[in-house]
């Protein structure tokens, strides 16, 4: 076997994958086609979708995006309901929703307003408790906070535990820079989300 | 500008390095084309290596959320440090096998 044309057979392509993607908008034209637009409207609920949280009990970058976006829409009265998800890092540590839960509050966000779901894992978990959650509320419309790739997924995965989804997306990334960094990491987001996306639609298919 | 500010970088020191190679180290220029190729293989070798490494993590991760009651998060699969770890496996492979070839010629 010649190990050296295997070699070269796989190099040459990512050679020319790395120039393409570090150095053409390609990365910037693959986020417009694979992303959420905003579809602003009113819904009985406003509902965060976790993203991280830090052993030491601070929101992620991406957590905090999302928790000021469901504040701001609560504020601008999109809903009448603030439902903050996000599990905790690890055993003991605070947890993500209830983290929110306290930053809305000091923002203004009245206690009897919130509610909080803190012990979800994956989007799917999200949308089996969510259900859970505001189905005996009789809560259908709901206005969905999670990143704009995140979106599609998310949006896929509640409109089949029976909701109807507004999509409010928060842009947490660098979309429009030609850095080759950016570019790159924006790819990479990009490729993740695509196959987490391909996951959920073969699960769901077996 | 980034992407040119990059590109001049690495083009100015790249022109450097071949001076240095060719005036210094008496390096052939024609040799050039082969340096490019072994370097080709190193990459190829390194993908290869990534894509390893990154069929055998999603394995792990399945194996750990089925066979104990431990969430782990596929998210955990794009570290970055697998890229560095993938082409140091990659050149090593590619050297060894180099290795291999030269002994096999002697």
């Amino acid at each position: 076997m010649n190990l050296d044309r295997v070699g070269r057979a796989f190099g040459l392509p990512c050679i020319g994958l790395f120039l393409v993607v570090a150095f053409t908008p390609l990365a910037n034209h693959l986020y417009r086609w694979t992303s959420a637009l905003a579809e602003p409207g009113t819904a009985e609920a406003i509902v965060v979708l976790g993203s991280g949280v830090y052993g030491d009990g601070s929101l992620g970058n991406s957590s905090l995006r999302r928790a000021i976006d469901g504040v701001v829409l609560f504020r601008e009265r999109f809903s009448p309901l603030l439902v903050f998800l996000g599990p905790d890092a690890a055993e003991g540590q605070p947890k993500e929703a209830e983290v929110r839960a306290s930053l809305a509050r000091v923002l203004g966000v009245p206690p009897e307003a919130i509610l909080t779901e803190s012990s979800s894992w994956t989007t799917r978990e999200e949308a089996t408790h969510l259900r859970k959650l505001l189905a005996p509320r009789g809560i259908r419309r709901i206005l969905l906070v999670t990143n704009s790739l995140h979106m599609w997924r998310a949006k896929y995965v509640l409109q089949r535990a029976g909701f109807e989804v507004v999509p409010a997306p928060v842009n947490e990334f660098e979309t429009k820079s030609d850095s080759p960094q950016d570019r790159l990491l924006l790819t990479g987001k990009i490729a993740q989300e695509l196959l987490a996306r391909l996951y959920y639609r073969l699960t769901d298919i077996l | 500008m980034a992407p040119y500010f990059v590109l001049i970088c690495v083009a100015v020191t790249s022109a450097a390095a071949c001076l240095v190679a060719v005036r210094v180290f008496r390096c052939a220029l024609s040799d050039l084309n082969v340096a490019l190729a072994h370097a080709c293989e190193c990459i190829g070798f390194s993908a290869l290596f990534l894509i390893a490494n990154i069929a055998f993590q999603v394995i792990a991760v399945f194996a750990m959320r089925f066979l104990t009651s431990l969430f782990v998060s596929l998210y955990m699969v794009g570290d970055t440090t697998l890229i560095a770890f993938s082409v140091l496996q990659g050149v090593i492979f590619r050297c060894w096998c180099e290795r291999r070839a030269i002994v096999g010629k002697q």
